[in-house]
C-alpha cells in the first residue's frame, strides 16, 4: 500500500512541476504517434474506401484479412519490421533500426489495417441514396466519390482516432525497434516497461496517468464522432 | 427543336425475372408536365431513373434529343440537363443553404453567382429564412422542398420529380404544388412527375401518362377494373362481381379494362339511346380539378366521371344523388 501512495505522490509531483525527462518521454510518444497515424490515415482511408464503395470478388476474404490484420500481435510486428531494417536486413544499409523512425513504421503496420477496416465499414454502411442524389445533381464520378466520403466523414474520423489510441498505446514493437533510448526513442510506454522493472514507481505511474487521460479524451472523441454518424 | 425530347422506344426492364416494363413506343415533349400514374410497384421510380440515366433499362434505348441516353459521349453533359427528386430524398449532413448549392458547386459555378442562385431559389421555395439551419432540424415537407430547391437551382431542362407529395402534410402538398406550377410557367420546364393520386396528376399536368400492364400510354388513369371476357351470343361481355359490361375487343378470358371517365355520359334520368351500357347509380363523391368536377357513382363498381362545372350546377348533382351513367361499348378499352 505504502508503495502505492508513495507512487501516486512522486507521481502528481513529477507531472505538476513539469518533469523534464517525463515531458521528452511524452513528446517523443505524441511525435512518433501523430507521424505514424498521418500516414497511415494516409494509406487506409482511400484503401478503406475504395474497399468500401466497390463490389468485386473476393471482397469478404479482404475484409476478414483485414480484422486478422487488427488482431495481429504488436511483437510480431516488431519481430516483421526488425528483420526488413536490421543491419542484415533488405532495409539494414538505412540505419533505421533503434531510432523513432522505426517505431513510426511499426505504427504504420500497426495502424493502417485498424484505419482501413473503421473507414470501410464507415462507408460499406452509408446511405446509397448519396450517390444516386450526387449524380442526378450532375456530379462527376471524382465528385460523387468525394461527397461520399464527406458524408461518411465523421466514421472517418473515428477511424483515425481508433488508429492513434491503439498506436500510441503499443509496446511490443516500440521496445524492439526504437530500443528505448532515453531522450530519443524512449515513448510512455517503454518508459513505464523500463522505469516500472527499475522500482521507479512513481515514474511509472505519472506516465501512466499521462497515458490514461490520452486514451479518455480518445475514447470521447470516439464515441462523439461515432454517435455523429449514426 | 420541335421533334420529341425523349423518346422510348421497344423499352424493357426487368428486375430477375420479373417484368416491370415492356413500353413499344412512347414520346415526351419539351415544357410540358407530365404526370405518370399508376399503383405502388407498377415502376413510377423506375421509369424516371430509367429517363435520369440513373439505371439502365434490360433492351431498347432512350434517345433525349435525338441521343441514345445509355450509349453517348458525353454523357455527363446529357445528365446535367435533367436533374430528379427523390420521393425520400437524402439531404447532405450540412445546412439548408449547402445542399441547395451543390449543383452549382459540381458544376464550378462563380460563388457571387451561386449565392444569388440559391438565395432566388430558396425564395421560390419559400426557404429563405431557414437557410442556415442543419437538415437534421427540417420537417418533411421543408425537407422535400429544400430537395426541390437543389433540383431547380441548377436549371434543369427537365425536373424528374419522384411522388414530391408521399411524405408530406397538406400544407405542404399545396405548397409543392404551387412550386410545380410557378417553375413551369415561368422557367419553360419540362416536367415530368409520378404520383398514385389521380387527382393531383389532372391538377397538375398538361398530359398524364398511366402505367397499366407493364406499358406507358395516354389513357385516363381512371375505371381501371380487372375481370373476365366472356363471349355470349356474339357480344364480347367484361364480368366483375355482379357487373357486366359490353366492349369490343378480340380477346377473351382475363383482362384489364379501363373507361375513360370523359367518354361516361350521366343523367339524372335514364339516358336513351343506343349505348351498351347504362347503369344506375349514386353519387359517391365530387370534387373540382381544374374548370371540371369530377363525379364518383356506385354502380356496383365505382365509376369517376368527367363533367364540366356548367352541367354539374344545372344537373343539381349531389353526393347521395340517384343517377345514370351511360357509355358505348367502343369506349371500353381493353389490355
Amino acid at each position: 500500500m505504502f508503495l502505492i501512495t508513495e507512487g501516486l505522490k512522486r507521481a502528481f509531483e513529477l507531472i505538476f512541476s513539469l518533469d523534464p525527462e517525463v515531458l521528452s518521454v511524452v513528446l517523443v510518444s505524441v511525435k512518433v504517434s501523430l507521424t505514424a497515424t498521418l500516414l497511415a490515415t494516409v494509406a487506409g482511408v482511400p484503401l478503406g474506401f475504395v474497399i468500401g464503395i466497390n463490389e468485386f470478388r473476393g471482397k469478404k476474404v479482404v475484409t476478414i484479412l483485414l480484422n486478422t490484420l487488427m488482431a495481429i500481435p504488436t511483437v510480431v510486428i516488431g519481430l516483421t519490421v526488425y528483420a526488413f531494417i536490421s543491419r542484415q536486413g533488405p532495409l539494414g544499409p538505412l540505419g533505421l533500426l533503434f531510432s523513432p523512425s522505426a517505431i513510426i513504421i511499426g505504427d504504420i503496420v500497426l495502424g493502417t489495417p485498424i484505419i482501413t477496416a473503421f473507414t470501410l465499414s464507415a462507408v460499406h454502411g452509408i446511405d446509397e441514396r448519396i450517390h444516386t442524389t450526387a449524380t442526378t445533381l450532375g456530379a462527376t464520378k471524382f465528385q460523387v466519390a468525394r461527397t461520399v466520403l464527406a458524408e461518411a466523414r465523421f466514421g472517418v474520423f473515428a477511424a483515425v482516432i481508433a488508429g492513434f489510441g491503439r498506436v500510441i498505446a503499443e509496446v511490443g514493437s516500440a521496445i524492439m525497434l526504437g530500443g528505448n533510448i532515453k531522450g530519443y526513442s524512449r515513448t510512455i510506454t517503454t518508459a513505464i516497461a523500463l522505469e516500472t522493472s527499475k522500482g521507479e514507481f512513481g515514474f511509472g505511474i505519472a506516465l501512466g496517468i499521462i497515458l490514461l487521460t490520452v486514451a479518455f479524451s480518445i475514447n470521447i472523441l470516439f464515441h462523439y464522432f461515432q454517435g455523429k454518424q449514426g | 427543336m420541335n421533334g420529341p425530347l425523349f423518346v422510348l422506344q421497344r423499352l424493357k426492364k426487368s428486375f430477375g425475372d420479373r417484368e416491370i416494363f415492356d413500353v413499344p413506343y412512347a414520346e415526351l415533349f419539351k415544357g410540358k408536365i407530365y404526370a405518370i400514374v399508376g399503383p405502388n410497384g407498377a415502376g413510377k421510380t423506375t421509369i424516371l431513373r430509367i429517363l435520369n440515366a440513373l439505371e439502365r433499362p434490360t433492351s431498347g434505348t432512350v434517345f433525349y434529343k435525338g441521343e441514345d441516353l445509355y450509349s453517348s459521349s458525353d454523357p455527363l453533359r446529357l445528365q446535367r440537363q435533367m436533374t430528379m427528386v427523390m420521393q425520400n430524398p437524402y439531404l447532405f449532413n450540412t445546412t439548408v443553404y449547402k445542399n441547395v448549392a451543390y449543383g452549382l458547386k459540381v458544376r464550378n459555378l462563380a460563388p457571387k453567382d451561386t449565392r444569388n442562385r440559391v438565395e432566388e431559389t430558396l425564395e421560390l421555395v419559400g426557404l429563405s429564412h431557414i437557410r442556415e439551419r442543419r437538415v437534421a432540424n427540417l420537417s418533411g415537407g421543408e425537407a422535400q422542398r429544400v430537395a426541390i430547391a437543389r433540383g431547380l437551382v441548377i436549371d434543369p431542362e427537365v425536373l424528374l420529380l419522384d411522388e414530391p407529395t408521399a411524405n408530406v402534410d397538406q400544407v405542404n402538398i399545396r405548397l409543392i404544388e404551387e412550386i410545380v406550377l410557378t417553375i413551369q410557367e415561368e422557367r419553360d420546364t419540362t416536367i415530368i412527375v409520378t404520383t398514385h393520386n389521380p387527382t393531383q396528376a389532372y391538377l397538375l399536368a398538361d398530359k398524364v401518362l398511366s402505367i397499366i400492364n407493364k406499358n406507358i400510354t395516354e389513357t385516363y388513369y381512371e375505371n381501371i377494373f380487372q375481370g373476365e371476357i366472356e363471349e355470349a351470343n356474339g357480344t364480347k361481355i367484361f364480368k366483375k362481381n355482379s357487373m357486366e359490361i359490353c366492349l369490343v375487343s378480340d380477346k377473351v378470358g382475363r383482362a384489364i379494362i379501363s373507361i375513360d371517365p370523359r367518354d361516361i355520359v350521366i343523367s339524372p334520368k335514364p339516358f336513351d339511346c343506343r349505348a351498351r351500357n347504362s347503369f344506375r347509380g349514386t353519387i359517391k363523391e365530387i370534387s373540382t380539378i381544374k374548370d371540371q368536377v369530377k363525379v364518383v357513382v356506385d354502380a356496383g363498381l365505382d365509376f369517376a366521371v368527367m363533367v364540366t362545372k356548367g352541367s354539374c350546377t344545372e344537373m343539381a348533382l349531389m353526393i347521395g344523388s340517384e343517377v345514370f351513367l351511360t357509355f358505348k361499348a367502343s369506349s371500353v378499352h381493353v389490355y
